[in-house]
């Protein structure tokens, strides 16, 4: 299994192209950095309240006028409130019309369709659980449900 | 060296790769620390260049990659899991692209510090961001559920995501490409029980732990 040893990218006689490879990273790293802080300053101003279908809701009133449930994931039992109880009275129309959009403070953001809502539910630490997906859909610290009129 | 060497060090690779993506990445987590940038940043790319340099052949870390993937698509701990594993997976082709494209297999050209810490904060960037971006692709696109906006929504996240891993990749990896030579050799009748008996170890040690904490 003997394998020739290939000369490797070479921009300038013996000079590589690594520092600028590496430069170039830390120019994008840094620029996004940024980015993403000033963004969630913006973001996290409301930090007791969560938009849901451009409407205002206080976090303290959702847990108030809905009960509980607890449903299990594999990582153990969580409790929250169903997430399709929510969003029924946040003046949808059709609800298994759209896809909802939750997005989170960071700038974090995941769609799922009704079927999905229906079997997920929000904790008070603003925390989405999905049990039957995978926990890249499960968002934490939302701040937005975004309605999307399914096409 | 003979194919089955070659096949046997990947595997013994691989599964130490996975092992600890299994069982040290969720202590990191239970004590509050990043730990898909530590297991990324420290631990696969040690694994990946002490491979590199004990087996010089292409196709040793993407393969790594797939092990290790495996290992921890069948630990149901720590995460999502199956977001690890096309990760981990997608890490160890993409750490085989990268040094393809920047290095040759002996490493010889990389002869000053400023080469070796600059493909330290390049590589583990890439491989990091770029497991990470593939994952959030595969992953929605597994539950039917893929949206380009989100991807385009998070990109900056992502992007940013890289920076920490940037700067553990500057120590770890000139460390790993300066330990003096690796002088790894065993007589075939030790090899092969050690390797693949290293690797038992691995996988009976996670399925274990799985079973346990599952009982």
């Amino acid at each position: 299994m003997e394998e020739f040893i290939r000369k490797p990218m070479n921009p300038k006689g013996n000079r590589t192209i690594i520092p600028l490879l590496a430069m170039a990273v830390l120019i994008i790293g840094s620029v996004s950095t940024l980015y993403v802080h000033a963004n969630q300053s913006i973001q996290s101003v409301n930090g007791d309240t969560i938009i849901i279908n451009n409407h205002s809701f206080e976090l303290n009133t959702i847990f108030d006028t809905y009960s509980n449930i607890s449903i299990e994931t594999d990582i153990g039992e969580k409790t929250g409130i169903p997430l399709s109880e929510i969003l029924l009275s946040s003046y949808i129309d059709c609800a298994s019309c759209n896809s909802y959009v939750f997005i989170a403070e960071d700038g974090y953001q995941q769609t799922v369709e009704w079927d999905d809502i229906q079997q997920g539910i929000l904790t008070l630490e603003k925390r989405t659980y999905f049990p039957h997906l995978a926990h890249a859909f499960w968002v934490r610290d939302i701040i937005e449900i975004e309605v999307k009129e399914n096409e | 060296m003979n194919n089955w060497k070659f096949l046997a060090g990947m595997i013994v690779f691989g599964s130490l790769w996975g092992f600890s993506e299994c069982i040290i990445g969720p202590l990191f987590s239970d004590l509050g620390l990043p730990s898909g940038m530590i297991m990324t940043g420290f631990f696969a790319l040690t694994f990946m260049i002490m491979s590199r340099r004990l087996y010089p052949h292409y196709g040793m870390q993407a393969g790594m990659g797939l092990i290790a993937g495996s290992l921890r698509m069948i630990n149901p701990f720590g995460g999502c899991h199956l977001c690890s594993a096309l990760a981990i997976m997608a890490e160890g082709l993409l750490f085989e692209l990268i040094f393809y494209g920047t290095t040759t297999l002996d490493f010889k050209n990389l002869n000053t510090w400023i080469n070796k810490i600059g493909l330290g904060i390049f590589s583990t960037y890439s491989i990091y961001v770029g497991g990470y971006i593939i994952t959030q692709i595969l992953t929605p696109l597994t539950f039917g559920q893929f949206y380009v906006s989100n991807l385009i929504a998070m990109m900056p996240q992502y992007l940013a995501r890289g920076l920490p891993v940037a700067f553990i990749g500057a120590v770890t990896v000139p460390i790993a490409l300066s330990v003096k030579e690796i002088n790894f050799s065993l007589k075939d009748s030790y090899y092969y029980p050690t390797t693949l008996g290293l690797s038992a170890f691995c996988w009976i040690f996670v399925i274990a732990n799985w079973i346990i904490y599952a009982a």
